[in-house]
């Protein structure tokens, strides 16, 4: 391996990269920082949950079923930014991954990139770490962003489960854009650059409503969906038991997408 | 060094190429000729291992083709039809990815970006498509390969930047290398191909060398005022134009011009048909 693709991927993508990662964690930013303003009415709420001894259960089931009143720094993050981290960082995740096969077929670049002294299993390769290596820097300036955040307004709080957090919200995010170069090497060459957000949206929606429901069966859909092992909530407030099965299940179906890829992108034709 | 045997290629039910069958030897300089949609394009990509035929066989220094096949690229100089690069970049920063992935003499790069008048310091996607077509000159040629395989080559370029291009590629066949060139300007094809194919509807019509077509060229005859009724062995009626009439004629221009002389003409041309001409005719019987 040249290393030469990889090169050249990044220096062509590393602007755009930087703006999505940059508007996001500025996103982030702000929704921590009015953390202390966000802190005051919660206390107040819990006071009043407190004393209205007559409040319907459902009620507060209710308000479980979007995070719950948070209790601290981290579990406010949770509720009211990682969420909103989470569709806006798999919808980027998407479209990278997408980017790989559909950026130089839309660009029709392909043509000359393909007829280049390199294997292309070696090309879809350096594709692929420039997609890694785009999705860990994304997530760098995310949990820098949050970290500095934090240091302004509690600078007391432990954070260290959002950086673990963040891991396993990146390995998702590497198996959503992984996802997205299979699906573009099924399309053709003028697909809409859009199409691959089919993956992130429904499949945080499947994760919400398994989430949102006490119906047994329904709560067993959230297998379909990565965001389920990487779900903020149950993660940082609620720690629930990781979801080992979930988190197999993506990775495998991930490696698969990638082996069948390779295989895929050996024989693809320039029409 | 290219020998194509029966391709065939359709994309679905669409034809790309019915049966070709061609042989570039070492060396020359190959013509490949026809109109839009013949099926010229097909064949490159076909030959560049771009596309997988649906039957028939392609091989490039005796080495089969099939598609992903990248090793042999280094030998190999290509120029699509249209260049397609990274617009968002200048142009000395494609020729750089470009050189680091071949092995270039870098005074000769410097040549053809110097002889090409190409302005590297502008960004691709801001450049005229004539420009464009440059840079893809450059890249095809940078790292002087054995073959050169050229999609119409000189469209979109000025007259000027045609014969510098043109002389580049002799130049490379001087120094050996095989030149396979697509076009449809039958005149860049006359002054430079050793041999020449004619391709239509996806079927070769003829592979000839370039001087026995010359050899076997007739006249192109236009005579004031009109006369649609001479005879005289090789002498065959083609048209009428506004006054004039015209004729093609194959035989001794000394019978010629003494039949001529018979009749009280205003004027009279008597011209070498060109290629177009000819293959025109080719064309309309589809031989």
């Amino acid at each position: 391996m040249t290393m030469k693709i990889l090169t050249l991927d990044l220096k062509r993508s590393l602007k755009s990269t930087l703006i999505w990662s940059i508007a996001l964690g500025l996103s982030l930013f702000f929704v921590i920082i009015i953390y202390p303003l966000f802190k005051d009415m919660m206390d107040a709420i819990n006071v009043v949950i407190e004393q209205l001894e007559s409040l319907d259960i459902a009620f507060l089931d209710f308000i479980d079923t979007f995070g719950g009143i948070p209790t601290n720094g981290v579990e406010y993050f949770a509720t009211e930014g990682a969420m909103f981290m989470q569709i806006a960082a798999g919808m980027f995740a998407s479209l990278l991954g997408f980017s790989i096969i559909n950026k130089e077929d839309r660009e029709k670049t392909s043509e000359m990139l393909f007829t280049l002294p390199i294997e292309r299993s070696s090309y879809l390769l350096e594709k692929m770490i420039s997609v890694f290596i785009q999705i860990v820097l994304f997530m760098v300036i995310q949990l820098g962003v949050i970290a500095v955040g934090f240091a302004i307004v509690a600078p007391n709080e432990n954070i260290t489960s959002l950086f673990v957090f963040g891991f396993f919200d990146g390995l998702m995010l590497l198996m959503i854009a992984y996802l997205a170069m299979g699906l573009g090497l099924l399309m053709k060459p003028g697909a809409s650059t859009l199409f691959p957000l089919i993956i992130p949206i429904p499949l945080y929606i499947i994760t919400t409503i398994a989430y949102a429901t006490d119906n047994d069966t329904l709560r067993l859909v959230r297998f379909l969906s990565p965001f389920t092992f990487a779900e903020p909530v149950g993660f940082l407030k609620d720690q629930h038991d990781f979801e080992w099965l979930n988190f197999g299940i993506f990775g495998l179906l991930t490696l698969v997408v990638i082996i069948l890829s390779f295989i895929a992108f050996k024989k693809r034709e320039i029409v | 060094m290219i020998h194509v045997l029966h391709a065939k290629k359709y994309y679905g039910s669409t034809r790309g190429i019915e049966d070709v069958s061609l042989h570039v030897l070492p060396g020359e300089i190959f013509g490949f000729v026809g109109p839009n949609g013949s099926g010229k394009t097909t064949l490159i990509r076909a030959m560049l291992g771009l596309l997988a035929l649906n039957d028939g066989e392609i091989s490039i220094f005796n080495e089969p083709i099939y598609v992903g096949k990248q090793y042999h690229f280094k030998d190999i100089g290509y120029m699509p039809s249209e260049a397609f690069f990274f617009n968002e970049m200048k142009v000395k920063s494609i020729l750089s990815f470009f050189k680091s992935m071949q092995d270039v003499d870098e005074s000769y790069l410097q040549r053809l970006i110097h002889d090409l008048d190409l302005d590297i310091e502008k960004k691709f996607g801001s450049l005229s498509f004539g420009n464009k077509k440059k840079v893809g000159i450059v890249v095809a040629l940078m790292h002087q390969p054995k073959l050169l395989i050229l999609d119409e080559p000189t469209s979109g370029l000025d007259p000027l930047m045609q014969h510098v291009f043109l002389d580049l590629i002799l130049e490379q066949k001087r120094l050996g290398k095989t030149i396979f060139l697509s076009s449809h300007v039958l005149s860049e094809i006359e002054k430079v191909c050793d041999r020449v194919a004619l391709i239509k509807e996806g079927n070769i019509l003829f592979i000839r060398n370039m001087e026995d077509i010359r050899k076997e060229e007739s006249k192109r005859i236009i005579i004031w005022p009109n006369h649609q009724s001479m005879s005289l062995d090789g002498l065959t009626y083609l048209k009428d134009d506004v006054g004039c009439s015209h004729y093609s004629y194959q035989g001794d221009i000394n019978r010629l011009t003494q039949y001529l002389s018979s009749y009280h003409l205003m004027d009279v041309v008597i011209r070498n048909i060109d290629l177009e001409e000819l293959f025109s005719v080719y064309y309309e019987k589809g031989e």
